[in-house]
């Protein structure tokens, strides 16, 4: 197909360089420097997509990010993207683009049976018909998943590279028109470091649309030399690089595409990249967002915002239609007559919306087109295009044919980002716009996204606002600001009047909401059903949702529902802007954290003697850890039985390298840790440990552990894997915050100290046969020497079997592993994994962070009372609050199943169908004996042993009878451990 | 392929290298600051880095100031028992030393591309000329903590848990790929 819509010559494109690209599966072509949209455009293509409720045919309202109509499917396989603004994405050879939410065809679509039923479904319908019993919301869900979404998500998973990159700087500029380019230019003279950021792929903004000459220089030549300046300072420019959140501390994320959407990038270059912006100063100015009018029939394809247009005349080379007519509310009308006449239009009439408008371009326009004043459109002829205008001008109504209607009802600022930094805004009456005011971080605004209107003021404003932001951070400025010294763009006066539905307009047919469907008539049913919050206003009728968030309509809908109260737009108030300010696509929020890399992963110094055993592995917080090591053949519920068993037959190990591990160093060390420590710690001798358990100020149980006195002045502490790091941030807190006083030194020696457990019956003759002395006794640390490197040698046990914690320098603990493996071996013993330690320890009854120790469990609960010091500890205040004493608290108790079937995390219920009392913590099986046993967090649990209750797990389809006993499944009185 | 931290990348503009065990020990001064430490850089034959500095000790001794009373020393494994009995005896009790050997590792990354890679999923404004050579920062990278040390202009140290080594490294590798890329 020929590209029968574009001009002979002119514009931004390359005409030399020719694309091909489809649409819908038909081949046409472009050229570089097109957006979809211009190509498709160009190739005579107008109908691009289709209402998302009524399925009404769309074309392009717009020439940026602002689009709500034409979005479009892009790429294919795991570069899919769906709802590309077709004015957002540059050509690329090979584009391959689908129109959206229609079926089966764009030009024919039985969607649009929508449009007969439109008076049954308004705004808020699906709120007063669906409702019912689940049967009937089961079988309304399947309807309402059908109709929702816009576009189809990617089913395959992505294929290129998004990474995420810090930048600093002084001056971060966002937008690159005519203001951002001239604050930028101040800052750099100024000599501060500046970043520069565009969201397009050329710098320069209006300066596109509405070419300019800037200090005897071609605009565009201009905006290139302030780049090279901000080059040669040691700044940063980027293009396609959208700003798209302002957060604390003045970080800005920037997203920043390498390559359009679907298009693959070369090599193993990236396809986005997320910059995380630290500037000391930004500037704002990213512009004004056009605002459409109100009037029948206004989401006709052919009915195009007025500065759009003149993009697609002057940037693009093509005529967005043949014959125009121009209805605005200021200057920008008169303005973009002249652009289109000069691009080859012929111009059916021109209406300004005001009594009198005066000056050179109205003048100008009024010598070569039919002008009206007092005029407004009443609506859009025609159906899959416009073909005519009813139109009123100075109270007659007349027709006019045309193909093409340019908007405008006037500019608002885009103040997003000022917004999400903390800003406030202030109502202008002039322009019907909230501009920014009362900047909250290092933020201002400067040009179009400050109000400021026309290119003088704009390049004044904004070099004000580049030399202030250099200035407040001890630049000096320099150089002279940038003045237009041709025509340049004119300065257009605004009106309030473009907000109002004129007389004779449907408003069921005058869309506000072009991406969501949403018309005057539901903004003015929303208020007739009491909805006075614009809060409200939006989730009753979904104005401003989407991916396009209400960039065009948003001002449009609240001044409607400000008509209806009788209140002025400030008085009704804004949604919140929330950052994206453009979608982003999740793979450049998730970065190159993907795959196997998607959390940090922590590999254990045994790792490889591991997988030479035949680990089965479990991730483990970030630890990947040995589950069990099953034989050939066997189950992992096999294996770790059998590892289990080994335990408490002969001998069994593990790896325990990950435990929090703290030396405590200094004259108050003992003094530290009775702080940190619930138990008593002090009176400690040296060479023996304790279990001890540790409180966070709440009283609350944080985790527990060992402490053992290596020497006079230190101690070594233990913490669960899972607490390893909150310990760690908690001893520096206790020590930096709470008591400074102290001398005394804390540090995290996890991966100092490798660990290897060691446990049963056999482990004392193994440890005494390799090390060449006696281990020492249940509670006792020895230094002693093992496979030629020196260790520590705990007598501790986890599994309630006597048992040794071997700890080593990581880096030399492979020898050791492999010595005891082999001796373990010979006696009939082998590693064990996380199952069998498991297994182990519910039958010992010992509680683990993350099932029994949940956050809300105080010592009391868990049993452990005796173990408490009378005071001094953090958490003991706390634990004098009477809650603490409620009888009726969960806590822990043994339970043992009476049917064989003991699901984790089921409820504890007194009987079916009764409200739950606990729930199952733990549940594993005897190691040695039969039946499923478990621990339980129950109401009053430790008076109720002997009960039997339900333990009842509807998620997965389990229940059966408990019994209610003692957490002590295997050798209550120790004799086993102490050996 | 899981990577391990033995792994070396090289190209003209970075060269990542998984460095060979070290002796690490950190000592923590509570007591009068000043006079204390001079006792110790006494005791090392050198002189401790101020604030957020590093610096070489004799006998092939690196000072690390990690903290405002904290300092990390790496050097050869085989005399740390030395060194830490020659803090012990110089604090006194007012410090105290806790070796930590093996509880971290050091990837080396040299080139004139060092500082841009270290911004590559990290928030550490490693391209500021204030970050020269005897700097030293704590901060994070690709969700890791690390500490920093700028041995030299073109290269500096990163130091880490072991267990975060081999997927640092990867991280290191990957980014490595797309460093200097050209303006759109």
């Amino acid at each position: 197909m020929s590209a029968t819509f574009r001009v002979a010559s002119g514009g931004l494109i390359d005409r030399t360089r020719t694309i091909g690209f489809s649409f819908d599966g038909r081949r046409l072509e472009g050229h570089v420097g097109d957006t979809l949209a211009s190509a498709l455009l160009a190739n005579g293509v107008r109908l691009m997509g289709r209402g998302f409720k009524y399925h009404r045919p769309r074309g392009v309202l717009g020439a940026g990010v602002e689009e709500p109509n034409a979005l479009v499917g892009v790429g294919a396989d795991g570069r899919y993207e769906p709802n590309t603004r077709a004015t957002d994405i540059f050509l690329y050879d090979g584009l391959t683009a689908t129109s959206q939410n229609r079926w089966p065809s764009l030009g024919f679509d039985l969607g649009a049976v929508n449009q007969l039923i439109a008076p049954f479904i308004p705004a808020g319908f699906y709120y007063k018909t669906f409702f019912g019993g689940p049967r009937l919301w089961a079988f309304y869900e399947r309807f309402i998943r059908m109709a929702a979404g816009l576009g189809a998500a990617p089913t395959l998973p992505e294929t290129d590279a998004f990474d995420h990159r810090a930048a600093f700087c002084d001056v971060l500029v966002v937008g690159a028109g005519p203001a951002g380019l001239a604050a930028a230019r101040a800052a750099a003279l100024s000599g501060a470091r500046v970043i520069l950021v565009e969201q397009d792929l050329r710098l320069g903004g209006a300066l596109m649309r509405d070419p300019a000459e800037i200090g005897g220089q071609d605009g565009l030549e201009w905006a290139a030399a302030v780049a090279d300046l901000v080059r040669e300072r040691g700044g940063r420019v980027l293009t396609r690089a959208t700003a798209s959140g302002f957060h604390d501390h003045g970080l800005v994320n920037v997203v920043e595409r390498r390559v359009e959407a679907g298009e693959a990038p070369a090599g193993s270059a990236l396809a986005q990249r997320i910059w995380q912006v630290r500037a000391r100063r930004v500037v704002l100015a990213q512009g004004a967002i056009e605002r459409p009018l109100l009037f029948s029939g206004n989401d006709r394809p052919g009915v195009m915002l007025a500065s759009a247009a003149r993009t697609y005349a002057a940037r693009f080379g093509v005529r967005p239609g043949s014959r125009a007519l121009v209805a605005g509310c200021d200057d920008n009308a008169y303005l973009t007559a002249l652009a289109l006449a000069d691009a080859g239009l012929e111009i059916a009439a021109v209406l300004d919306s005001r009594v009198e408008a005066v000056g050179p371009l109205a003048e100008t326009a009024r010598r070569r087109f039919t002008c009206h004043l007092d005029g407004a459109v009443i609506a859009a002829r025609g159906l899959a295009g416009v073909t005519g205008a009813r139109l009123s001008a100075g109270g007659r109504m007349f027709d006019v044919r045309c193909d093409l209607i340019a908007v405008s009802g006037g500019q608002t600022p885009v103040v997003h980002l000022h917004m999400q930094a903390g800003g406030d805004l202030a109502w202008e009456e002039t322009s019907g716009a909230f501009n920014p005011t009362g900047p909250r971080q290092n933020q201002d605004s400067a040009g179009a996204g400050a109000g400021i209107q026309g290119l003088a003021a704009g390049l004044a404003d904004g070099w004000r606002a580049g030399v202030e932001a250099a200035a407040a951070l001890g630049f000096k400025a320099n150089g002279e600001a940038p003045i237009p010294t041709g025509p340049g763009i004119a300065a257009p006066s605004s009106s309030g009047a473009a907000y109002a539905l004129p007389a004779g307009s449907k408003p069921k047919t005058a869309f506000i909401d072009f991406q969501n469907d949403v018309t005057a008539s539901d903004v003015d049913l929303a208020w007739r059903e009491g909805y006075r919050s614009v809060e409200h206003l939006k989730r009753y009728t979904t104005l401003g949702m989407a991916s396009d968030q209400g960039k065009t309509s948003n001002l449009v809908g609240l001044a409607r529902m400000a008509a209806a109260l009788g209140k002025t737009p400030p008085e009704v108030g804004l949604t919140t802007f929330r950052p994206p300010y453009t979608p982003v696509t999740f793979g450049a929020l998730a970065g190159d954290a993907v795959g196997h890399q998607v959390a940090p992963n922590r590999r254990l110094p045994l790792h490889d003697d591991h997988v030479a055993a035949g680990a089965v592995w479990q991730p483990s917080g970030y630890w990947t850890r040995p589950r069990a090591y099953p034989a050939a053949g066997e189950t992992l519920a096999d294996a770790a039985l059998r590892e289990a068993r080994a335990v408490r037959l002969s001998v069994g190990m593990v790896d325990v390298s990950t435990l929090g591990k703290f030396e405590i160093v200094g004259p108050d060390a003992a003094a530290f840790l009775e702080r940190i420590c619930a138990t008593g710690v002090a009176k400690l001798g040296i060479g023996r440990g304790r279990y001890t358990i540790m409180l966070r100020e709440d009283g609350i149980v944080a985790d527990d552990g060992t402490v053992w006195r290596l020497a006079e002045n230190r101690f070594l502490m233990t913490s669960s894997t899972g607490g390893a790091d909150t310990m760690a941030a908690h001893l520096s807190y206790v020590r930096r915050v709470l008591a400074p006083e102290l001398r005394v030194m804390s540090t995290a020696v996890q991966e100092r100290w490798a660990g290897i457990a060691v446990a049963g019956p056999r482990a004392i003759a193994i440890l005494a046969d390799l090390t060449g002395a006696p281990p020492p006794g249940h509670m006792s640390v020895a230094r002693t020497v093992l496979a030629g490197c020196a260790i520590l040698l705990l007598g501790a046990s986890y599994s309630g079997e006597r048992a040794f914690e071997v700890y080593a320098p990581s880096h030399a603990v492979g020898p050791i592993w492999r010595a005891l493996a082999d001796r373990v071996a010979a006696c009939g013993g082998g590693p064990y994994g996380l199952d069998a330690m498991e297994l182990l320890r519910i039958e010992k009854g010992h509680i683990v962070t993350g099932a029994e120790v949940d956050g809300r469990m105080s010592p009391h609960d868990l049993g452990l009372t005796r173990m408490l010091r009378k005071r001094g500890y953090i958490g003991w205040a706390a634990l004098q609050r009477s809650d603490f004493q409620r009888p009726d608290r969960l806590r822990l108790v043994g339970l043992e199943a009476l049917d064989g079937v003991l699901p984790e995390g089921a409820m504890i219920l007194p009987k079916a169908g009764a409200p739950a009392q606990g729930h199952v913590s733990s549940a594993g099986r005897r190691v040695l004996g039969e039946g499923a046993i478990g621990l339980g967090l129950v109401e009053a649990g430790p008076d109720r042993l002997g009960e039997v209750m339900i333990a009842s797990s509807p998620t997965r389809g389990l229940t059966g009878r408990v019994k209610l006993t003692a957490p002590m499944f295997h050798d209550p009185d120790g004799e086993r451990y102490r050996g | 392929m899981t990577p391990t931290a033995s792994a070396t990348v090289a190209d003209d503009r970075v060269t990542l290298t998984a460095l060979p065990p070290a002796a690490l020990i950190a000592f923590d001064i509570w007591g009068d600051i000043g006079p204390v430490s001079e006792r110790v850089a006494a005791a090392l034959g050198g002189k401790l880095p101020p604030l957020a500095g590093s610096g070489d000790l004799p006998g092939a001794w690196r000072a690390i100031r990690v903290e405002p009373t904290v300092w990390w020393l790496t050097g050869p494994l085989d005399m740390a028992e030395a060194v830490v009995a020659a803090l012990e005896t110089a604090l006194e009790e007012d410090g105290g030393v806790t070796e930590l050997s093996g509880g971290f590792t050091r990837i080396g990354v040299k080139g004139p591309s060092w500082r841009e890679l270290l911004m590559i999923g990290g928030i550490f404004d490693a391209e500021s000329a204030a970050f020269g050579a005897g700097s030293t920062a704590g901060t994070l990278l690709h969700h890791v903590g690390v500490r920093y040390d700028v041995v030299r202009d073109d290269e500096v140290h990163i130091h880490l848990g072991p267990s975060y080594g081999g997927d640092l490294l990867h991280h290191l590798s990957a980014a490595a790929s797309r460093l200097d890329l050209p303006e759109r």
